[in-house]
């Protein structure tokens, strides 16, 4: 059967022309989402079927009755992503073990965002990784929920401002930290679960891809910066999405069959008030602030460096 | 009771402004209520936002139709969008629009009262950018009283803090650089309002708007892939275009793969074009050409 995802390495000179969305959509100017889900879908190719969870990148690309997508897309509820992407999995084996699915083997691709993953997908997830179906999630996080006007999620870091987590005297911006999704979808102890951002397009691209190869369930993390919610100018998107790998804040690594690489870190980080101060939702940091979350970012890191260290 | 419809651009603060206006006319005893419509809107594209004032409680709590009142925060919306749907005859629009493009005024002239304001310049030059939510709110003030420049001041201040006093500052400019051009003759009962026709599926793919939920297929399904490329966004674009000096392009694609909207891409003999019909203009090729050769410019700028 021929296999449903090229193997190939992806460079710029061999950048697959291929594109599953048409121009035209909505996303906002600048979006680093909407970015995101282009590179990831040129990595994978037209032989996908694509379960998308309710959010930004459902309602820019399907405003009804139009639609984005150049392959068969679903869209579905926010809880539910997980549980009609396994479901279609399971079709798919049923018609081929009946010989009726002929030209060989198609990828279920599954899809949302912090809010669709995080928070309301989290047990269709945690359901579906624990069956092990054969699908890539894509998680596309730009912490918080960005198409109803910037609510605060799970996925929100600390001290953040979001319009729920507004900038009172007593809490200013979040409190809470960021909930720990990569640490939660590793412990179900799947195939191949990566980080990524578009600031590295071919590193992005060249994760998914080896995502998709794997049998079983693969986990693709995307920080997804928004440049509306974030309260940066549009042209700095990438800029800032690269600041969050080179603080640290944000690393890049793969989890493949429970062993942590760690991409190359670099000797020396940038300070992480680099990567904050570029953003209007931190810019009421106070010098305490930022050294606590210094310590915090140190902190993850240096834990990240002892998982990648074990044999 | 009074209804008024905001038109502006995603980000440019037409929910903010209605909102302000509402919060004043409550200061003053009134009742008043706004939103903003609810739907997949985003920075820079055409949005929408309603205020409601009325001496008495307001029970409605559904969008606006056919309003008394419409408000444009952009002059490049008039091409883009009937600002003038369902305004009831004889009813106030209140425009932002420089001198030069008052030609635009002559298809509203004989039905609409009109009021004109240059908010963009106002804007410019008293809060420094080209935010013109606040300095509309003086023409509207100007155009339809609701409530009075001295009552502005308490919600501005809320808002905005220590840049309080520049956007009173054009509040109070576009109050009084406002022109409120001649009534026309008093509109007969029998003038409907304007409304959209019914159009084709063809025409339907080009507009924001989308289906009523008697024309819904079941299942919501959507046989024409790729077909939003009929919608252009390029029209969003407001603060200028890449423009690529072929001198130091190396056609080297990272413009290709960092943009978010397809609007650069290679042509058959390798070199990278520039799609006008989509690009938003949100500069990030201009900021990651590794070479330094797209830079964004206005519009009009001559290659």
């Amino acid at each position: 059967m021929e296999a449903a995802i090229d193997t190939q390495k992806i460079s710029m000179k061999n950048l697959p022309a291929f594109e599953a969305l048409a121009s035209g959509h909505r996303a906002c100017q600048g979006c680093g989402e909407v970015l995101a889900m282009r590179l990831a879908m040129k990595a994978l190719g037209e032989r996908i079927i694509v379960v998308s969870a309710t959010g930004c990148m459902e309602v820019i690309t399907t405003p009804y009755p139009q639609t984005s997508w150049l392959v068969p897309w679903m869209h579905v509820a926010f809880e539910n992503a997980s549980a009609v992407g396994s479901g279609v999995a399971g079709a798919l084996l049923a018609l081929a073990r009946k010989g009726r699915l002929a030209g060989g083997d198609t990828k279920i691709v599954i899809m949302g965002g912090d809010g669709g993953t995080s928070d309301i997908g989290m047990q269709s997830l945690s359901g579906a990784l624990e069956r092990g179906h054969d699908f890539v999630y894509l998680c596309f996080d730009n912490e918080a929920y960005m198409n109803t006007g910037i609510q605060r999620s799970s996925a929100t870091p600390r001290c953040a401002w979001t319009t729920t987590c507004p900038l009172g005297e007593e809490h200013p911006g979040k409190q809470e930290a960021k909930k720990d999704l990569v640490g939660i979808v590793e412990k179900h102890h799947i195939p191949y679960l990566a980080t990524a951002t578009p600031a590295y397009p071919f590193d992005l691209m060249n994760k998914v891809r080896r995502g998709a190869q794997v049998k079983g369930p693969a986990f693709i993390h995307v920080l997804a910066p928004c440049p509306t919610g974030w309260r940066i100018p549009t042209q700095e998107v990438i800029k800032v999405a690269r600041l969050a790998v080179q603080t640290r804040d944000y690393p890049l690594y793969e989890v493949v069959n429970g062993k942590y690489i760690l991409g190359k870190p670099g000797k020396n980080p940038k300070p992480v008030a680099e990567y904050l101060k570029a953003q209007g939702r931190f810019k009421h940091l106070s010098e305490n602030d930022l050294a606590a979350m210094q310590q915090e970012v140190d902190e993850r890191f240096a834990q990240l460096q002892w998982l990648a260290s074990r044999p | 009771m009074m209804e008024i419809r905001f038109h502006g651009r995603g980000g440019q603060g037409a929910v903010t402004a209605a909102e302000l206006m509402a919060q004043a006319a409550i200061l003053d005893g009134k009742y008043a209520q706004a939103f903003p419509n609810f739907g997949p809107e985003r920075r820079g594209a055409p949005v929408t936002a309603f205020l409601r004032v009325s001496d008495q409680p307001i029970y409605l709590r559904e969008k606006i139709e056919s309003p008394d009142t419409v408000v444009v925060l952009d002059p490049t919306l008039i091409d883009l969008v009937n600002v003038a749907d369902g305004l009831k005859p004889g009813g106030m629009l209140v425009m932002n629009l420089a001198a030069s493009g008052r030609g635009a005024l002559a298809k509203y002239g004989d039905q609409f009262q009109v009021a004109v304001v240059d908010a963009s310049r106002i804007a410019v030059e008293t809060i420094g950018i080209p935010v013109t939510n606040t300095a509309i709110l003086g023409s509207l003030i100007k155009a339809c009283g609701i409530t009075s420049l001295k009552t502005m001041e308490g919600p501005m201040e809320r808002r905005f803090g220590r840049l309080a006093a520049k956007n009173l500052l054009a509040l109070q400019r576009a109050f009084e650089e406002t022109e409120v051009l001649a009534a026309p003759a008093a509109p007969s009962p029998a003038d409907a309002p304007v409304v959209q026709e019914p159009c084709t599926y063809a025409e339907l793919l080009q507009r924001e708007a989308l289906l009523v939920w008697d024309q819904l297929q079941i299942g919501c399904d959507i046989d024409r892939p790729g077909s939003t490329a009929a919608f252009h966004t390029g029209n969003w674009r407001s603060a200028g275009r890449p423009f690529i000096d072929r001198d130091k392009c190396i056609s080297c694609g990272f413009c290709h793969v960092y943009c978010p909207d397809l609007a650069m891409n290679f042509t058959d003999d390798g070199a990278i074009e520039w799609d006008h019909r989509y690009c938003k203009g949100c500069g990030i090729c201009a900021e990651e050409c590794p070479k330094g050769a797209i830079s964004m410019r206005e519009e009009s700028h001559e290659q």
